[in-house]
């Protein structure tokens, strides 16, 4: 309870006005006119002409107020701005945004913001592709939903301009982002715009880059009316208009050879990423990623494209779009298990990729510990037993036409993943992290990086680590996190993947102090910087761009590795799933804090199970139902399974990212369980009630059937 | 409309919309910023405080004139009582880590249930937090916070466990 921080509603500036965004009632067409009502001379509209410098943020598509095209219901067209908040909100909801309406496109999408075309051998030794018109072909289509952040506070700045330079007070993951965009919007030099981090609270990667908009639009009002703005999204608009974890289908086809193998894998993956395609390219690519695996699949072909669609832009949640191509994935080799009537861990097993150690994209692997994590999550869960049990009894359930009595029934199931510990961004600035440790003349050290982090648990993590390196006490060490002016620039942050990244920078500066401090009078600074990169991302040439674009592999530095097992049971009255328990394994190399790696696994896991099992989000006409913003469903603390974590070693020689392997497990574990019960191939997340319930009267239809 | 109450043990008198919200006169009137404005729709709890003892009630969906002569308890209040202390050092003890945001209403939660039950169950603490929407706090440690913080509040009074 010692993380006590302002919060951006706990900030304003003295004098400052507010600040509301007008937004398109449209989904596409074109702006014609504001009609305003009659407002006191105070309160202000500010539109795109008034936008002294670019009209976008930096690297990303879209402008910040949309001057003449709209592509989305909610988009920003104008700010308006005035001294008394409730006013201010009675006075934007009589503006009148006119338009001329085009027809939207909400599905079948032609406009594409990426593409990716990849096809790759199998391994020495596995079959060849033949024509076989006898060959067993499985398909699975694949839907995984959208899923909302549910910041604890919404989106929103406070910005102050003064003698030239401009203070933004923002919640961001990525400060210097907000700096360069403020910057290049205003047209200020980038030394005239300092960032002042506020409380996050838990982002789930939701505040890469929406905070940098919400801050653009307050400075932009404290530019223009020359007083401090403050602008927060309410609940309302942050849940209809800020971007979610984007919807995708993905349908892989495997033809199977003679023992059963896959011996060709057709892939194709279609992201929706809203009207703007915000980090396109970086969700694309770890949504490919995930569809690879590190099984053997044979010869692969993959398709993949994010396209444009007239929602509002969608993004990333954890995992990135890495977990939306595991869970397909993760799927497919389950329903090939089980149509071979195998074990799917002992299919999984029997078919890691082993060619080089390598992913199918040619990463190589120094110890692919997967078999090991599938043994170790399975004995924690008692896997084995309970499928072979649990298959007996579906089995049974099936010969007998479904004649069971009111017991519930129960299914298990598993699922691998692996995550990176670097970011995937295509900016220029791509993976720079970098930390500044100063071991001052009184023995004092001060270490300083512009990474955000929720909790003190890292700033915790770092001051024991550093005080142990160099011999001195905690108190003397001092942590400066996120202020533009005095941080070097860490890149974006997230919980797992480049914190572990600053983490080793920490470690690696204090260690350089510790060797000059011998050598040099104090005080002594260190900068150190490191990019993450893959020796040799594409050795071995195992994988052939189609249309010679790579992928961006360098954010699948050090791989942390996790396997799942989660088991339901369905009573057959209500047909809702409960889990009864969820197993992780996890290697996540070197645990900086064992404590803290179980709290981030537990709390992931909470997150991934919503998303798998209930939290129903979407768009209809291009706008969230208004009933969805009281009824959107996180999992509560009452519903809440037994969660067991074991980690297979604890000793390795880096941190590994491990944060987001609930996300890229769990599902596909869940789905696969409930499956096995309803003996009935789940495609989609969330898998409601419904539509178990709904496969339950099948399943007793064909019972009456059969018994007719 | 003028609007008399108590806050935090003592007597206010303010002039406010009688439509407005508690939680904005909290922050805006009185700058008491531990009640945030989370949703503004009473499902995050964010802007929990104590409405006449230890009923706990979402501010955003107070309007002004329903505190009118009614007794007002806030985090900021709350936080001068003993009772504080033992939930505070109850979560420290379980290691529950909050981001802060909803803290007030965690312990005022935790409040409401040892008024009501010194010695509650692990389901019971459970239940009374659905009213708290928050992705950011492991549930198994804030129960094992609010038993911590039971335990010490028999200790503090009794001197001994129950």
């Amino acid at each position: 309870m010692k993380n006590r921080s302002l919060f951006v509603d706990d900030i304003t500036p003295p004098g400052a006005y507010f600040a509301v965004t007008i937004r398109s009632p449209l989904a596409k067409g074109v702006l014609t006119d504001i009609e305003l009502p009659a407002m006191p001379y105070a309160y202000t509209l500010i539109r795109a002409e008034s936008i002294p410098g670019l009209n976008q943020l930096e690297n990303f598509p879209g402008p910040i107020l949309a001057s003449r095209t709209l592509s989305y219901i909610g988009e920003p067209v104008a700010l308006l701005l005035g001294p008394h908040e409730g006013k201010l909100r009675e006075y934007a909801e009589q503006c009148r945004v006119m338009g001329t309406e085009e027809k939207p496109v909400f599905s079948n999408p032609e406009i594409i913001f990426g593409e990716r075309k990849l096809e790759i051998a199998g391994e020495p030794g596995e079959t060849e592709p033949a024509h076989d018109p006898k060959a067993k072909v499985l398909q699975g289509r694949y839907k995984t939903g959208i899923q909302e952040h549910w910041y604890t506070e919404p989106p929103g700045a406070a910005a102050v301009f003064s003698e030239g330079r401009m203070t933004v007070y923002t919640a961001t993951q990525w400060p210097f982002h907000v700096k360069r965009s403020v910057s290049q919007v205003l047209r200020l030099s980038p030394d005239s715009v300092l960032v002042e981090p506020c409380g996050i609270g838990m982002h789930l990667d939701g505040k890469i880059w929406y905070p940098s908009l919400a801050a653009c639009h307050a400075a932009l009002g404290a530019f223009i009316i020359k007083k401090p703005v403050k602008l927060i999204l309410t609940r309302e608009e942050d849940f209809r208009y800020s971007p979610k974890r984007n919807a995708a289908a993905i349908e892989i086809t495997s033809a199977l050879g003679n023992q059963g193998e896959p011996v060709t894998t057709e892939i194709k993956v279609a992201a929706d990423l809203g009207a703007q395609g915000v980090f396109a390219d970086e969700i694309l690519d770890r949504t490919c990623l995930g569809c690879l695996g590190a099984y053997r699949l044979g010869r692969i072909r993959l398709e993949g494209t994010a396209a444009q669609t007239n929602i509002p832009p969608q993004g990333p949640l954890s995992g990135f779009g890495l977990s939306q191509g595991f869970f397909a994935l993760e799927r497919q080799v389950s329903r090939i298990a089980d149509t071979l009537r195998q074990d799917p861990a002992e299919w999984r097993k029997n078919h890691i990729r082993k060619g080089n150690g390598s992913l199918a994209i040619g990463v190589k692997l120094e110890e692919p510990p997967l078999e090991a994590l599938i043994d170790a999550a399975a004995a924690l869960g008692a896997y084995y037993r309970k499928w072979a049990a649990y298959e007996l009894l579906r089995q049974h359930r099936r010969v007998s036409g479904w004649k069971v009595k009111d017991e519930p029934i129960r299914g298990i199931g598993i699922a691998t993943a692996y995550q990176g510990s670097g970011f995937l961004y295509h900016g220029e600035d791509q993976g720079i992290y970098t930390v500044e440790s100063s071991l001052e003349t009184d023995g004092s050290l001060e270490i300083k990086s512009s990474m955000i982090s929720v909790h003190d648990a890292y700033i915790r993590i770092w001051r024991e680590m550093a005080a142990e390196i160099l011999s001195i006490d905690g108190e003397k060490v001092r942590i400066h996190l996120g202020n533009t002016d005095t941080a070097p620039d860490s890149g974006p942050g997230s919980n797992s993947r480049n914190l572990g990244a600053i983490t080793a920078l920490v470690e690696s500066s204090c260690r350089a102090l510790q060797k000059q401090r011998l050598r040099q009078p104090l005080p002594i600074k260190v900068l150190q910087s490191s990019t993450p990169t893959l020796q040799a991302p594409w050795e071995g040439n195992v994988a052939v761009p189609l249309d010679g674009l790579l992928f961006d592999a360098q954010g699948l530095a050090q791989l942390g590795w996790g396997a799942a097992v989660v088991e339901v049971e369905i009573d057959l009255v209500d047909y809702t799933p409960q889990v009864r328990g969820i197993w992780l394994a996890v290697d996540g190399g070197r645990l900086l804090s064992e404590e803290r790696a179980r709290l981030t696994l537990t709390q992931s896991t909470i997150h991934a199970l919503g998303w798998a099992s209930r939290e129903q989000l979407y768009y209809a006409e291009g706008k969230i139902p208004d009933s969805l913003l009281y009824a959107y469903d996180i999992p509560d603390s009452p519903d809440l399974p037994p969660i067991e974590i074991g980690f297979i070693r604890k000793d390795g020689t880096v941190p590994k990212g491990i944060g987001e392997l609930p996300f890229s497990t769990i599902p596909a574990a869940y789905i696969q369980a409930v499956s096995q019960a309803m003996d009935h191939p789940f495609e989609k997340i969330p898998l409601g009630a419904r539509e178990v319930w709904e496969t339950g009267k099948l399943n007793q239809k064909d019972r009456k059937e059969k018994t007719v | 409309m003028t609007i008399g109450f108590t806050l935090n043990g003592e007597g206010v008198i303010i002039q406010s919309d009688a439509n407005a919200r508690l939680v904005d006169i909290l922050r805006g009137y009185f700058h008491l910023l531990g009640a945030k404005s989370g949703c503004l729709i009473g499902v995050c709890g964010a802007c929990s405080v104590f409405l006449n003892g230890k009923d706990i009630v979402k501010s955003c969906l107070i309007p002004a004139f329903r505190v009118q002569g009614s007794a007002i308890t806030t985090i900021e209040g709350f936080s001068q009582t003993p009772e504080y202390q033992d939930i505070l050092k109850g979560f420290e003890r379980a290691g529950v880590e909050n981001c802060g945001y909803c803290d007030t209403g965690k312990i005022l939660t935790v409040e409401s249930i040892l008024a009501k039950n010194r010695q509650p169950t692990r389901h019971e603490i459970l239940l009374e937090f659905r009213g708290i929407r928050c992705r950011c706090t492991e549930p198994v440690r804030l129960v094992e916070g609010v038993l911590a913080a039971a335990d010490l509040r028999q200790r503090r009074i009794y001197g001994r466990t129950a």
